[in-house]
């Protein structure tokens, strides 16, 4: 081969490389930005879980109901950041995410900002030791929850 | 067929088997959206099965477990004779029947039984027994009665299949008399022989006992 050749042919291998290396690489990243925002989904139910049942109770305790609600919103402003393009059902990786999400993002960013101001409302309500509040305002916040995964998670 | 109706099956057995299969229909079409409805189904359905155990141990003759369910040389001699054309005519149901009823029965209850503990995504929706566990679990388990479901589907197809293949190919009146109670056989046939009333009021209360509990959770207090 000519020299000319030899530094073409081995630009081609180094670019194929490149490309197959970001390749493996968004699909690693896919794969953990997946992982995360799962991760973070499940602590938020876990936080649901348990103020719906200490609501249940008679007298409930409302400063753990206010420290469950504080969980909430710290995930609640994140949200619409844990759905980078390349981590929906194309990925390759196992995930919930409807392709809703990239095809209507101002539909998601919507839904999934209507949590904040809800979940905020309610550890002001527990904080206040508001009972009845606390209670119709956790609907609400369930409400929001529902509103965005009936049209943006796989049943 | 020259024989009167045969009494078959007594309304307690015909009312528990329509109103089964009506709030398996009722618990499929509320899932994951009308939740309290879903709820009362399935708390229905788990008083109707207490009910039916009960009835399959104290109740008319063609409910009893121990008239059907006969055992793996009772159901080759069915289906031996059956191919022969020469299965005998009998009131309830068949050696190879049983098995679907023992299988929808629980599947069902398996079902139900998995729902008390289940709980969604959003940790908003939950079973009465949810509050025991954690919340991995539940979801779990939600997954598991999502599963179940697939069961019962294919168990009630089969169901279907079965009743079709008896009524068209083999000519035999098996719908009506699951509505009416009668059936005309071609010759004498042992008939139903129902129980007293009080039989019925006791399994009505257990079933009412059971369904009332489970809406509670089975707490006492």
């Amino acid at each position: 081969m000519t020299s000319s050749r030899r530094l073409l042919s081995a630009a081609v291998c180094a670019a194929a490389l490149a490309l197959a290396g970001g390749a493996a690489l968004a699909a690693v990243n896919a794969k953990a930005v997946i992982e995360t925002r799962e991760s973070n989904f499940k602590s938020m139910g876990k936080a649901m879980k348990a103020m719906n049942e200490g609501l249940k109770a008679e007298a409930p305790d409302m400063a753990a109901i206010a420290a469950n609600a504080s969980t909430i919103r710290g995930f609640a402003p994140k949200i619409s950041t844990w759905f980078p393009k390349g981590t929906g059902p194309e990925a390759g990786v196992k995930t919930e995410a409807k392709a809703e999400i990239w095809t209507d993002p101002a539909g998601f960013a919507a839904a999934a900002s209507r949590l904040e101001p809800e979940i905020t409302k309610l550890e002001t309500l527990a904080r206040a030791g508001d009972v009845a509040g606390a209670r119709a305002q956790f609907r609400v916040v369930g409400g929001t929850c529902k509103g965005c995964h009936d049209k943006f998670r796989e049943d | 067929m020259s024989e009167p109706p045969t009494h078959v099956w007594d309304g307690p057995t015909r009312l528990f088997h329509w109103a089964l299969a009506s709030l398996v229909l009722v618990a499929w079409l509320t899932a994951g959206e009308q939740m309290n409805l879903h709820r009362g189904a399935g708390y229905a359905i788990l008083g109707l099965l207490a009910f039916r155990v009960w009835w399959g141990f104290a109740g008319g003759s063609t409910a009893r477990f121990s008239q059907f369910v006969r055992g793996p040389s009772a159901i080759r001699a069915y289906l031996s004779a059956s191919r022969q054309g020469q299965a005998p005519e009998h009131a309830g149901h068949n050696p190879l029947g049983a098995l679907s009823v023992i299988a929808l029965l629980g599947s069902v209850a398996l079902q139900a039984g998995l729902g008390l503990f289940a709980i969604d995504s959003d940790g908003f929706e939950g079973g009465p027994l949810s509050d025991r566990i954690d919340f991995d679990l539940a979801r779990q388990i939600a997954k598991w009665h999502e599963l179940s479901f697939r069961l019962i589907q294919a168990l009630v197809v089969l169901h279907l299949a079965a009743i079709l293949y008896h009524v068209f190919r083999k000519r035999e009146d098996l719908l009506r008399p699951m509505v009416t109670g009668v059936r005309r056989f071609s010759g004498p046939v042992q008939g139903l022989v129902r129980v007293p009333l009080w039989r019925l009021a006791v399994g009505v209360g257990i079933g009412l006992a059971v369904a009332l509990a489970a809406s509670r959770g089975f707490k006492l207090g």
